[in-house]
């Protein structure tokens, strides 16, 4: 009997908790390396990252002291990197958390609200859906300058109808069920249901689609720097880099752009391996219990 | 809370009256002049197909929806009106038990947080006084604390039903509006259900209004029935007098419907026959010009 309890119960545990894909274990550890990194940038960098040496500029790869060599005006790319992700990735946690607001509120108010509310914002949604992204953040930096800030109020505003679509259907999916309607005749009011148990159980498609949006808002905040209206020099993320790269690709040196390329690469599709777990697990659960 | 419970005194009145309700869905007539009243302790049954409009009249009761004429009047108070406060004195008169005991409740939450829930709105006191009348809540139904800690996932259909009786129960309601509320349970646990149901009006006094579509448990649980057909209704009366001689040949057919060992399909399809030439039709022809479509909600 004693013999036969622990492998029992090892046996149970082993399938309470299935062995997570290989891809899902290797996006969450790179994923909190850059994290770790880019919190950790003034103590792990080796050098400044705006230290510039002429005379070393365009190091390859592997040179001694510049791991990951020099771009065309000495700069260490290692570095930069390091330094570049913190505002590669809070510029796009901004983004997300904005857009995340939004368009929760957008969403709920329409599935709740119904009528000519729903009509006017879904059409709304229709509208800023079919505007480019990327359009929009450049109009509102040629109003507003370049900085941070204005693509990023823009991009949130452009990435709500992502997220307002989904969470009004998910809304209006949730409200039909009975229990929406054992609160109302318990004498609770609209807004009180919605927002202690509608948005609860919509919340987890909420975060996937959050983390799915955190990549585009890399990448576009990337374009942005790339296209000189993000982030202003000196200071650098990942897309001001492969910009400033331009040049010296052109002379047969791609390392300094290619490297910011490929963290930018690697993050997102970790991003969208986490956030494509994080739904399939959603689904499958919604399955269990419905 | 200054304000004392409201205890159910003694009303010498009916606790529930129900005057010339309509209620239309563009040009479908659902509700169509229905007229009852209910006394405190009493079970009124409503009876009829799918379509007949008892589930909309169960859910114009509860606030679900606004009626289109007529009048709904709880303990001498006529409610109508979405204000909070009206919301809230409504819903202290009356609850609602709903078909699917599962889709009831938010899966997130306990049996037992679900049950303190509509405390939180009605009832004075701390969260622990809260929790305390839950479980004492889901004692009177035969919950055990155990089920009380679980989501409702876990809970069978029987147990869920007595959770949502639980829940309708604390606010101490004097009317009980009952739609289809055992026709999703095995028949074992609807006895169960039934019983219990009979032990708490005996308690409590309050009352019931039971829709169903099963004359076998309206039978067993009501004093008095309202056959409905159309949205109107067609046959009332004492429920043991109404179902064993039944006058309107609607009623006879629903009657001849029930599987029973000396089940006659010929008899029953000579009763929809019967009740298709001539009684009904011509009594609908009367009273409004010709029905539209068999429409069903």
């Amino acid at each position: 009997m004693t013999l036969t309890i622990p492998a029992l119960r090892a046996r149970g545990a082993a399938r309470r908790r299935p062995r997570r894909p290989l891809g899902l274990v290797l996006a969450a550890a790179f994923l909190s390396l850059v994290v770790l990194t880019a919190v950790l940038a003034p103590v792990l960098a080796p050098h400044s990252p705006e230290a510039t040496d002429l005379l070393n500029s365009l190091a390859p790869p592997g040179t001694e002291g510049h791991w990951l060599g020099t771009d065309s005006t000495g700069r260490d790319v290692l570095s930069r990197l390091m330094h570049g992700a913190r505002l590669s990735l809070l510029a796009p946690l901004g983004v997300v958390l904005l857009s995340g607001v939004l368009g929760t509120a957008v969403g709920l108010l329409a599935a709740r609200a119904g009528g000519w509310v729903d009509a006017v914002l879904t059409r709304a949604m229709d509208i800023v859906f079919a505007f480019p992204s990327l359009l929009l953040a450049m109009l509102v930096v040629a109003v507003f300058g370049p900085g941070l800030a204005a693509p990023v109020c823009a991009l949130a505003v452009a990435y709500t109808p992502f997220l307002g679509r989904v969470v009004r259907s998910m809304a209006l999916q949730e409200g039909a069920r009975p229990y929406m309607e054992s609160y109302r005749v318990m004498g609770f009011g609209e807004w009180w249901v919605t927002l202690r148990h509608l948005l609860p159980n919509v919340a987890p498609v909420i975060l996937a689609q959050g983390t799915l949006s955190f990549g585009y808002a890399l990448v576009d905040l990337a374009s942005l720097s790339y296209l000189g209206l993000g982030v202003r020099p000196p200071e650098a993320d990942w897309g001001s880099m492969i910009s400033q790269a331009q040049s010296a690709i052109l002379q047969g040196q791609p390392w300094s752009g290619l490297i910011p390329g490929i963290a930018v690469l690697l993050t997102v599709v970790s991003v969208n391996v986490l956030g494509e777990h994080l739904s399939g697990s959603i689904a499958r659960r919604q399955g269990e219990t419905r | 809370m200054t304000e004392p419970e409201p205890v159910p005194e003694p009303v010498p009145g009916p606790v529930l009256e129900v005057a010339s309700l309509v209620k239309r869905f563009g040009t479908f007539t659902a509700v169509d002049d229905v007229g009852f009243t209910l006394m405190p302790g009493a079970s009124l049954g409503i009876v009829g197909e799918s379509g007949s409009g008892k589930t909309t009249t169960a859910r114009v009761l509860a606030g679900l929806e606004e009626p289109t004429s007529g009048t709904v009047t709880l303990a001498g108070e006529t409610v109508t009106g979405r204000s909070r406060r009206d919301r809230l004195r409504r819903a202290r008169l009356l609850q609602m038990i709903f078909q699917d005991p599962y889709g009831s409740f938010d899966p997130r939450q306990t049996i037992a947080e679900s049950v303190a829930e509509p405390l939180r709105l009605h009832a004075p006191g701390s969260r622990k006084q809260h929790r305390a009348r839950a479980a004492e809540l889901l004692d009177q139904v035969g919950l055990s604390r155990r089920a009380g800690q679980s989501p409702p996932r876990d809970l069978s259909g029987g147990q869920r039903q007595r959770a949502a009786i639980a829940r309708a129960l604390a606010v101490r309601p004097r009317v009980l509006v009952l739609d289809e509320a055992v026709a999703a349970l095995d028949v074992s646990i609807q006895a169960q259900i039934l019983t219990l149901l009979e032990e708490l009006r005996a308690g409590t006094g309050i009352a019931y209004v039971f829709v169903s579509h099963d004359l076998g448990v309206v039978r067993h649980i009501t004093d008095e029935v309202l056959v409905m057909r159309h949205g109107r209704v067609v046959e009332r009366g004492a429920t043991e007098h109404v179902l064993r001689t039944p006058r309107h040949p609607y009623t006879r057919l629903l009657l001849d419907s029930i599987p029973s060992p000396d089940w006659d399909l010929d008899r029953v399809a000579r009763d929809r026959v019967a009740r298709d030439r001539r009684a009904l039709d011509l009594a609908d022809r009367q009273a409004t010009p010709a029905p539209k479509g068999e429409t069903t909600c």
